[in-house]
């Protein structure tokens, strides 16, 4: 079971990212600033473990990724959405209501 | 380069990834520092807040790995778990497709050794045997002789054909010069038949070109087969000289095991003797003849050129080749021949449908778990995989299932090949060549794929439809009572499909088994048991074919020997054995006109005194043979029932002649009929009994060297094989005693094919049965379970159990009935195809086929009723609690 909940979170931390990236070109230390932002108080990201997760979202094609200057004239690394991604996320961010309904259904009806 | 490029591009992505961490962390202690850290400590903080940077690098690699190959292991992951959490399923589900795959890799094996893998020559595909065919009486026949000029001219004239060899009509030799005197066949070759077939001796040399002209040295080659027999291995053997008939010949070469072009017992080689005087004769078609394609020729082509030739050497000589066809058949196919060729695809396609049915089986077993499972697939998908996915995952579990019963499977072929080549009929071509290779792995592993595939596909599809019904729905509802029964469906259109097949298996196995039922109840007309036959070959000192007198000496003085043998009970002669084939002679019946002027062609035996009682055979009128019946006495002869329907229905046969030879003047030479015997069946035991006649053994003109003795033993046949033995030896001491058989195995061995393709369809049809009564049982047992809650609302409400009862089989009546009504259509279309496997039984035999309907229906039936036992004594107290 414990895997189970890892998947589930892995899978909510790729959503967040993509919500995040769909507003704009943006560079990770900059994702890592608005999830802790965002969600301070729910659950603390290791910052590293944000990278992975966006070098396998890159590889399924749901970011691309973009070398550019920053304001302050220094070179990093940008992560735009994809189409496919933007497809994505719509689907995650439907099934993410069924599942908080599935779930409450389960903890209401199983035995 | 591309080397080249990949490490460049690998180079170029670990220093992004390397910047990109970088920039991250750059930036934190930049944050930090305005904070109010210093450097060091900012830098320490930031470090800290990433994590292990190598770490991370590590898992981005990872992250970069191929997508799908990481879920399908996750997939993999789970199927194990799934399968190892209900053991029970799992064994059941490898336990059936063991069985199917492992008797469909026996028989591929087969089918592979004998129709598929090349034959050991080299480039033996384009190895091509070319035969005649002629209209003889208005009757096609077909046959592997040619006359050497008729080669000679394809050889000249066939431009597709490389080089045309061939190799002689054979007849049983004598071999001396070994451990023993031997019983050989000695195929005279041509200069070229070893080069063309390119097979290389394991010791010596091959028959060269130059062995076959005239002033040659007389040699000789062994086949391995006899070398071991005859010269024990040795390889001293070469250069040892033997003697085969009158001639003497130096063997150089020995070929190794399973060369053996035209599949004789003991060949030993020689070269066809050079051509002398006016040249070989246009009349002895003695010869085959064999050919390579040249390259880039093609069988039609030769075919064409065949056919052109042919109809010129008829025309050239109208005398002997009027009416010739010649036929080119690919050296392989014209060695199996098509009997076997449809026996064996009949065979594969009978293990086939065990394969089907035992698919279907755990198709119905995975469709039962699948409803247990719905609420995990609602879960799921509710989660966010897609239908595809939840698909794969099913695919999975089920290819994993198949797979371990591939594995298994394969050990029961191992298990099962052996099996298969001993009780193989003896004479089956190739059959050396069946064992598991390379071909027979990946048809297996074919066969686990395709299977897992067709089994899981039913579930997986079932499980991921329904998408109209909402998640609540679903998860509210699997597993319920109520839910279940229209949901049966596809379960009961697989047992349906299981009985449908199991139908044809039977009705195909049960006529096969009434054939060889009926073959060996069949009434032979002669004693069998008890009865050994020995064929010395006499010739040599003294004896030959040209001289009978001293042969005929030592025949007789054998004979005497022989009855004068405790445990011996009586003794005889013949020209041929019982089912030894025989010879043909045209026939004259005085005061009867044939339609040709050569007369009728009849088999005709010459026996000694006392063959008739030794072998059993009745006589209905008349007297037998008795030693006042010499060579110089009044020809006589006794013929048989069938001969008097045949020819002599008008008068009595008693005292009527017949004649089979002409004096010089052309005067008929008469033979007086003194008896008439029973018919046996004699030449071949599926044919009812021909008219035949017999001729005293010292009257017969047919090969004297070589008498069939017939001896009668009290006991044991073989009890008394090494008195007789001695008993020749004392009289001839250089005869070859190569043919020793009792009269039960011949006759066994006549009905071995029959035999075989009854037990091998038996068990295949025992077996697919099998299955398809466990699945009815699995499926009506399931769905009673299913319906507890439903039964046991009923009989709260007042239904006997006998109602239920009969609700439940009437459930399982329907689908075997269902399912017998297409199996038998199935059968009735399909077992046409074995007419020519059966004796004496219609294909479509309305007496096996209702025997086979009422059986199954009976079978099925019975494996519902245990289910619905159990279902009549449901307490609805408690059904009506489970849930």
């Amino acid at each position: 079971m414990n895997q189970d909940k890892a998947a589930i979170l892995k899978g909510t931390l790729d959503m967040l990212i993509l919500k995040i990236v769909a507003l704009g070109p943006i560079h990770g230390y900059a994702i890592s600033q608005r999830i802790q932002q965002i969600s301070r108080d729910h659950f603390q990201l290791q910052q590293g473990s944000l990278y992975p997760a966006l070098h396998r979202l890159e590889n399924r094609d749901w970011l691309e990724a973009e070398w550019r200057d920053t304001d302050t004239g220094r070179e990093a690394k940008f992560y735009k959405l994809t189409k496919k991604g933007r497809k994505h996320l719509e689907t995650e961010m439907e099934s993410w209501d069924r599942t908080a309904q599935a779930v409450a259904l389960i903890l209401r009806t199983a035995p | 380069m591309d080397w080249l490029k990949r490490t460049f591009r690998k180079r170029k992505r670990e220093s992004q990834l390397d910047s990109e961490l970088r920039f991250h962390i750059e930036l934190r202690t930049e944050e930090l520092i305005a904070q109010g850290f210093d450097t060091t400590e900012a830098h320490r903080r930031a470090m800290v807040e990433f994590g292990g940077v190598e770490g991370v690098k590590e898992e981005c690699r990872e992250a970069r790995a191929i997508y799908w190959l990481e879920s399908l292991l996750a997939d993999l992951r789970y199927a194990v778990r799934v399968l190892r959490k209900s053991p029970g399923f799992t064994i059941v589900a490898v336990l059936t497709l063991a069985l199917g795959i492992g008797a469909n890799t026996a028989i591929f094996s087969a089918v592979n050794g004998i129709l598929l893998s090349p034959l050991l020559y080299p480039d033996s595909g384009h190895l091509i045997e070319i035969k005649g065919s002629m209209l003889m009486r208005g009757i096609g026949v077909r046959f592997a002789f040619l006359s050497i000029p008729d080669i000679r001219e394809i050889q000249a004239r066939c431009p597709a054909f490389g080089q045309v060899a061939m190799y002689g009509l054979f007849s049983g030799t004598k071999m001396l010069g070994g451990s023993f005197p031997d019983d050989v066949q000695t195929p005279p070759v041509s200069g070229n038949f070893f080069g063309l077939l390119g097979v290389d001796p394991i010791l010596g040399r091959p028959i060269l070109p130059s062995d076959a002209q005239s002033g040659a040295g007389p040699v000789a080659v062994l086949s391995y087969a006899v070398w071991m027999r005859d010269f024990g291995g040795d390889a001293k053997a070469i250069g040892k000289v033997i003697t085969l008939g009158k001639e003497s010949f130096e063997i150089v070469g020995v070929m190794p095991k399973g060369f053996n072009p035209g599949g004789y017992a003991r060949p030993v080689w020689r070269p066809m003797p050079p051509p002398s005087g006016s040249g070989p004769s246009r009349k002895n078609f003695e010869y085959r003849a064999i050919a390579r394609l040249r390259p880039g020729a093609t069988l039609k082509a030769a075919r064409v050129q065949l056919k052109v030739l042919a109809a010129r050497l008829a025309k050239a000589n109208p005398a002997e080749d009027k009416g010739l066809q010649l036929s080119a058949t690919r050296m392989k196919d014209s060695m199996v021949g098509t009997q076997l060729r449809v026996e064996l695809l009949l065979l594969l396609a009978a293990v086939g449908i065990v394969l089907l049915i035992a698919c279907a089986n755990v198709s119905a077993l995975m469709l039962a778990r699948s409803w247990s499972r719905q609420r995990e697939v609602a879960i799921r998908e509710a989660l966010g995989a897609t239908r595809l996915r939840i698909i794969r995952q099913f695919l999975i579990e089920s290819l994993l299932a198949s797979l371990a019963g591939g594995a298994c499977g394969l050990l029961i072929a191992v298990g099962g090949i052996p099996l298969l080549r001993a009780i193989a009929p003896a004479g089956t071509p190739r059959v050396d060549q069946v064992h598991l290779d390379s071909g027979v792995l990946w048809f297996t592993l074919g066969a686990s794929v395709l299977a897992g595939i067709l089994f899981g596909l039913a579930p997986a599809l079932q499980l991921s439809v329904g998408q109209t019904t909402t998640i609540r729905e679903r998860v509210a509802t699997s597993g319920n009572a109520l839910g279940g029964k229209r949901t049966n469906r596809p379960q009961g259109a697989l047992v349906i499909s299981e009985v449908a097949l199991a139908v044809i298996l039977a009705a195909g196995a049960t006529l096969l088994a009434r054939s060889l039922q009926k073959l060996m109840a069949v009434p032979l007309g002669y004693r069998t048991e008890g009865v050994l036959t020995v064929q010395p070959d006499l010739s040599g000192s003294g004896c030959d074919s040209d001289r009978q007198g001293p042969c005929r000496a030592a025949t007789n003085a054998i004979l005497q020997g022989m009855r004068g043998i405790p445990g011996v009970e009586a003794a005889a002669v013949a020209s041929t054995a019982p089912l030894g084939g025989g010879f043909l002679r045209p026939l004259e019946v005085e005061g009867r006109r044939e339609p040709t002027k050569s007369g009728v062609m009849i088999p005709y035996r010459g026996v000694s005194s006392g063959y008739f009682q030794l072998m059993g055979i009745p006589l209905l009128a008349g007297r037998t043979f008795g030693d006042a019946d010499t060579a110089t006495s009044q020809p006589v002869a006794i013929v048989n029932r069938a001969f008097v329907r045949r020819y002599l229905q008008a008068a009595s046969p008693l005292g009527r002649r017949i004649s089979a030879r002409k004096s010089e003047t052309g005067q008929p030479e008469w033979m007086e009929i003194i008896g008439v015997v029973g018919d046996s069946r004699d030449s071949d035991i599926t044919e009812t009994p021909g008219p035949e006649y017999y001729v005293p053994a010292a009257q017969s003109s047919a090969d004297v060297t070589a008498p069939v003795f017939l001896v009668k033993a009290s006991e044991s046949p073989l009890q008394i094989l090494g008195a007789v033995k001695q008993q020749i030896w004392s009289v001839d001491k250089e005869a070859a005693i190569g043919r020793v058989q009792t009269m039960s195995t011949v006759v066994a061995r006549e009905q071995a094919g029959q035999r075989f393709r009854a037990l091998l369809f038996g068990t295949f049809a025992a077996l697919g049965l099998l299955l398809a009564i466990v699945g009815n049982y699995g499926v009506i047992s399931y769905s009673v379970n299913q319906r507890i809650h439903e039964i046991g609302i009923r009989m709260a409400m007042g239904a006997q159990p006998a109602d239920v009862l009969r609700m439940v089989l009437r459930d399982g009546a329907i689908l075997a009935g269902v399912g017998i009504v297409i199996g038998i259509g199935g059968a009735l279309a399909l077992t046409r195809l074995m007419r020519s496997f059966l004796f004496e039984i219609s294909p479509t035999d309305p007496v096996t086929f209702a025997g086979v309907a009422i059986t199954l229906a009976l079978v099925a039936l019975l494996a519902c009723y245990i289910p619905a036992r159990r279902a009549m004594r449901v307490d609805p107290n408690v059904a009506l609690r489970h849930e």
